[in-house]
């Protein structure tokens, strides 16, 4: 399924996934094993923001085009119309009620037959989603489509017709790694720094193209995604654990030294 | 003398002049329009006061001796103006001023006038030599060795000294050569050598000279005089004393908002503006013609350059020099620009003319206008400079773009969850307006007051401190108020510092929409710049209320003894007054009232105090911007107060708080200093709470 731009024009048409996620600064509350909704808030995945503007830098220098494309409800059209005044040309918006419950493979799935839909260069996501911090879209998304991963990016060294050159944060230190295209990116959030939304980004959005499409337009079997399809099941919601209040250690270095490794050591048990 | 000379030279001179004040003239005539031919009346009270009285010039303490010496320099060239019309009328026709009305040989005003130039003749030029031995001996540090000073100072003495001379010749050539020259003489009033005691001591001086060298130097003090005031006028034009012309306009134009005018509020989806290219200041033709004004004023005294925090800790933002810099490419862009009613754009305004260090080394304090004399408007240039930097160009210090994030998710610059916004109030009880629900404190009928907590004091834990200690002196006085919890959002001060009006804006409109949807008519809050947007800039937006600083608002409860106080605070204190408190909203009193009556000992003043206090280095967004050139302006104000043997800091502002609580750590003083606000220092020295009926629950 490997489908190609014409990379001869030296132009680069890359595609961005996005997710629309809870905003984890908020207190997230959980009743009855499920999310209160009351007072939340959605925004834009944090490591999505560095792959949108991983993909404006490559407009930058390459030309090309950048589309944007999210599944979700009504709301994900926000976090794709800040994509879009960020500088991103084109959005696509997967608004199914079928979608809902998806896990990771459901998610590729419909990706898988989105972004075939039109020739690309490159793929980039986030390396998670800030909501469920799963990071498996991205990697069964490539596996999908028959194109090489390099997840947890970090810099993109270089692009040269046919080849990219990325480096990743590895296990043991940092990998750098050749793919050629296409292929697909998963961003690190020290990649770059995202930009802001301009004011003239803001107003350019208005007149850009949005698509909203159903799983019908994309000829998915519902059976095949969502809850439905899911092979996975969220069996229990539980709100994060408190984190304990600090402690504030007093006295000469060396007595607080041995204070705070007795303690390291005995209550904490980092060694053992 | 010899009228045909005389005409020439005047003729030349003005032909010059007036070529040199058409190109300014036109300048300006081509820049942005603004009005301000408003308000007549007050300005002309500004008039009176800036340029008459030269308020700034001898009105401030650090700078009393040079400011009187520009006053009677001012008021020597006032005196002299009417002088030279004399003189030069003396070419035309031998006792001019003898059959003029008013001033003539009949009148005693003649004789008194003649008394008057006499005597600031040798005023000025003492003034002059004063001027001198500032520049070469004392050396003050706002100003430069510049070549044009002395020239100007040579010419002015040279004006005063030439016509000294001709008085003193002309008098010995009456008296003591029997020569027919007229002269002013009346049976009542005497002579005018009789009212000329300075010419006459020079007269006797030269009294042993003889005919031939009088009548060379009669001769040739006229002609030099005349010479030298013809000079003068042509070059003051295109010198940076083109501020004896422009100086007196400039005062009458100033901005009269009290104390400042606020930022205008923008049209951000005006595609005119968007086409032009006037979304903030891009280009230099985009200055008002006021602007334009302030440059061809600057003298480059510098007086800007002491005061400003960012110059003393070697940032490279100097007003005088920015201004400099400013005045020389509108100047270089004059043809351009009178032409095509557009600048070449060869150099760009932000990063040729003005660097990006200098735009985002301001702190917006505005102690530069404080202490301008005549009156410069330097602040709001900066602003829109960096309007057009970050809305047009989107060039700008990358920090801010973590700090523009957390105010629009969260609306706060750290970015934490919006709905944490009031946990500092858990367990004081405090109505929140809006919010339903179980655990809902009841909002009490008829409100005093909504109490605006301000980002700091919401989320920063040294700040929470201040929070609670403002809410509880308001529960102990039975106060009756509430906050809006989670449902406040910045204030927007420090998006529009930096330029983000775009953020400001969307900020602000949801903040009055929430507290006009409450009602809300009376706001307090203890954050100056909540206070500044609040009262000075949500009434653009038609948010209207009634706005005190906590400060204020406590002085009141203290005087109408709902709050009684013995004071506690012991050791040596000192106030730091901050800008958006002082010199934004003109409140320097309340605070140090509250804390004289909190202090054991008598507070004592930095030398940098009031309007002319020296900022903590927060402003101007500059709290969120890494500071990387020269020294930490916190850690100067903290020097500035081990001065004065302070070891209580007390302020009214979180950012001041924040600042100088860091100060006092990077220089390693918190052992022996601590910073405080008002509300604490007063909550510690309050004694039981008086008897109160109020009908609030606590």
């Amino acid at each position: 399924m490997r489908h190609r731009a014409d990379f001869s024009g030296g132009e680069l048409n890359v595609i961005v996934l996005i997710k629309h996620v809870i905003d984890v600064e908020l207190n997230v509350r959980v009743r009855d094993g499920s999310v209160v909704q009351d007072g939340m808030t959605y925004v834009l995945s944090k490591w999505d923001e560095n792959a949108i503007e991983a993909a404006l830098v490559l407009k930058d220098a390459h030309d090309g085009e950048v589309t944007a494309v999210t599944i979700g409800p009504e709301r994900s059209g926000e976090s794709l119309r800040k994509a879009l005044a960020m500088g991103v040309d084109k959005g696509v918006h997967i608004n199914d009620p079928a979608t809902e419950g998806s896990d990771s493979m459901g998610y590729a799935r419909i990706l898988a037959k989105t972004v075939t839909r039109q020739p690309y260069d490159l793929i980039l996501a986030g390396r998670q989603s800030q909501d469920t911090d799963q990071g498996g879209t991205g990697p069964m998304l490539a596996e999908l489509l028959n194109i090489p991963l390099v997840g947890n990016v970090v810099e993109i060294a270089a692009v040269d017709g046919t080849k990219l050159t990325a480096h990743r944060n590895g296990d043991a230190g940092k990998e750098v790694v050749e793919v050629t295209l296409p292929a697909l990116l998963t961003a690190n959030d020290s990649l770059n720094e995202p930009r802001l939304a301009s004011l003239r980004g803001i107003m350019a959005a208005k007149n850009k193209p949005m698509e909203i499409l159903t799983l019908a337009d994309l000829e998915i079997d519902p059976a095949t995604v969502g809850a439905a399809g899911a092979g996975t099941e969220v069996v229990e919601m539980q709100p994060p654990r408190a984190r304990a209040a600090g402690q504030k250690f007093e006295g000469a270095p060396e007595e607080i030294t041995k204070e705070v490794m007795g303690l390291l050591v005995n209550e904490a048990k980092i060694f053992g | 003398m010899n009228p045909a000379l005389i005409t020439l030279m005047l003729t030349a001179a003005l032909v010059v002049f007036s070529y040199e004040m058409y190109v300014k003239l036109a300048l300006l005539w081509r820049l942005a329009p603004e009005n301000r031919f408003d308000q007549m009346g007050r300005r002309l009270a500004k008039l009176f006061h800036l340029g008459l009285a030269q308020e700034k010039l001898i009105g401030r303490k650090h700078e009393r001796s040079s400011g009187a010496m520009h006053f009677f320099i001012f008021w020597g060239f006032v005196v002299l103006g009417l002088r030279e019309i004399i003189v030069f009328g003396e070419g035309f026709q031998s006792g001019f001023q003898l059959g003029l009305p008013i001033i003539g040989a009949t009148s005693f005003l003649g004789y008194a006038y003649t008394f008057a130039y006499d005597l600031f003749e040798a005023i000025v030029a003492a003034m002059v030599v004063f001027a001198l031995y500032r520049r070469v001996v004392i050396k003050p540090t706002r100003l430069e060795v510049s070549m044009e000073a002395y020239l100007i100072l040579g010419l002015i003495l040279g004006v005063v000294g030439t016509d000294l001379l001709f008085g003193a010749a002309k008098e010995n050539l009456i008296v003591l050569h029997g020569h027919a020259i007229p002269y002013m003489s009346s049976s009542v009033y005497g002579t005018e050598m009789d009212w000329s005691p300075m010419a006459g001591l020079i007269a006797w001086l030269i009294s042993g000279w003889n005919e031939g060298a009088l009548i060379f130097v009669y001769q040739f003090a006229y002609w030099g005089h005349l010479g030298i005031v013809l000079v003068f006028l042509c070059i003051l034009p295109a010198s940076k004393h083109f501020h004896v012309i422009t100086a007196l306009p400039n005062v009458l134009f100033v901005s009269l908002g009290r104390p400042h005018t606020p930022i205008a509020l923008m049209d951000l989806e005006s595609e005119e503006a968007w086409e032009k290219e006037t979304i903030g200041l891009n280009r230099i033709e985009q200055l008002t013609w006021k602007q334009g004004l302030d440059l061809y004023t600057c003298t480059e005294c510098g007086r800007c350059h002491d005061i400003c925090p960012t110059y003393v800790t070697g940032k490279p933002l100097t007003l005088k020099w920015f201004n400099d810099d400013l005045r020389h490419h509108l100047l270089e862009e004059a043809g351009n620009i009178l032409r095509t009613g557009a600048s070449s754009g060869e150099k760009s305004l932000v990063g040729d003319v003005i660097s990006h260090d200098t735009l985002w080394a301001c702190t917006t304090c505005r102690a530069c206008e404080e202490v301008c004399p005549v009156g410069i408007e330097h602040v709001p240039r900066i602003i829109a400079m960096r309007q057009g930097q970050i809305l047009m160009h989107e060039n700008y210090p990358e920090e801010l773009n973590s700090t523009f994030k957390g105010l629009e998710r969260n609306g706060n610059p750290w970015g934490i969850g919006y709905d944490k916004r009031s946990d500092w109030a858990k367990g004081l009880d405090i109505p929140i307006l809006g919010l339903t629900g179980e655990t809902a404190q009841s909002v009490p009928d008829n409100l005093d007051v909504v109490m605006w907590v301000g980002c700091m004091g919401a989320y920063d834990a040294r700040n929470q401190k201040i929070a609670r200690a403002t809410a509880t002196l308001l529960q102990k006085a039975g106060v009756r108020f509430a906050i809006l919890g989670n449902a406040e959002k910045c204030i927007g001060d420090l998006a529009r510092r930096s330029g983000n009006e775009l953020l400001y804006q969307t900020l602000a409109r949801e903040n009055v929409e929430t507290l006009n949807r409450h009602k809300v008519t009376h706001v307090v809050t203890q954050c100056p710049h909540c206070l500044n947007s609040l009262k000075n800039e949500y009434p653009q937006l038609e948010g209207k209320y009634e706005v005190f600083h906590h400060s204020q608002y406590i002085a009141r409860l203290v005087d109408e003894g709902r709050l009684v106080l013995d004071p506690a605070l012991e050791g040596t204190v000192t106030f730091h007054d901050p800008c958006y408190l002082g010199r934004y909203n003109g409140e320097y009193d309340a605070p140090r009232t509250l804390l004289a009556k909190s202090a054991r000992q008598e507070p004592v003043e930095m030398h940098r105090s009031r309007n002319e206090s020296f900022c903590c280095g927060a402003g101007g967004a500059r709290m969120w911007m890494e500071e990387t050139i020269g020294t930490r302006v916190n850690e100067e104000r903290v020097r500035q107060a081990v001065e004065v043997n302070a070891e209580t800091i007390v302020t009214a502002c979180p950012f001041c708080m924040t600042m100088i609580d860091d100060g006092i750590k990077q220089t390693g003083r918190d052992e022996t200093m601590h910073v405080r606000d008002i509300a604490e220092v007063v909550l510690d020295s309050l004694v039981a709470p008086p008897a109160t009926d109020s009908t609030d629950a606590h």
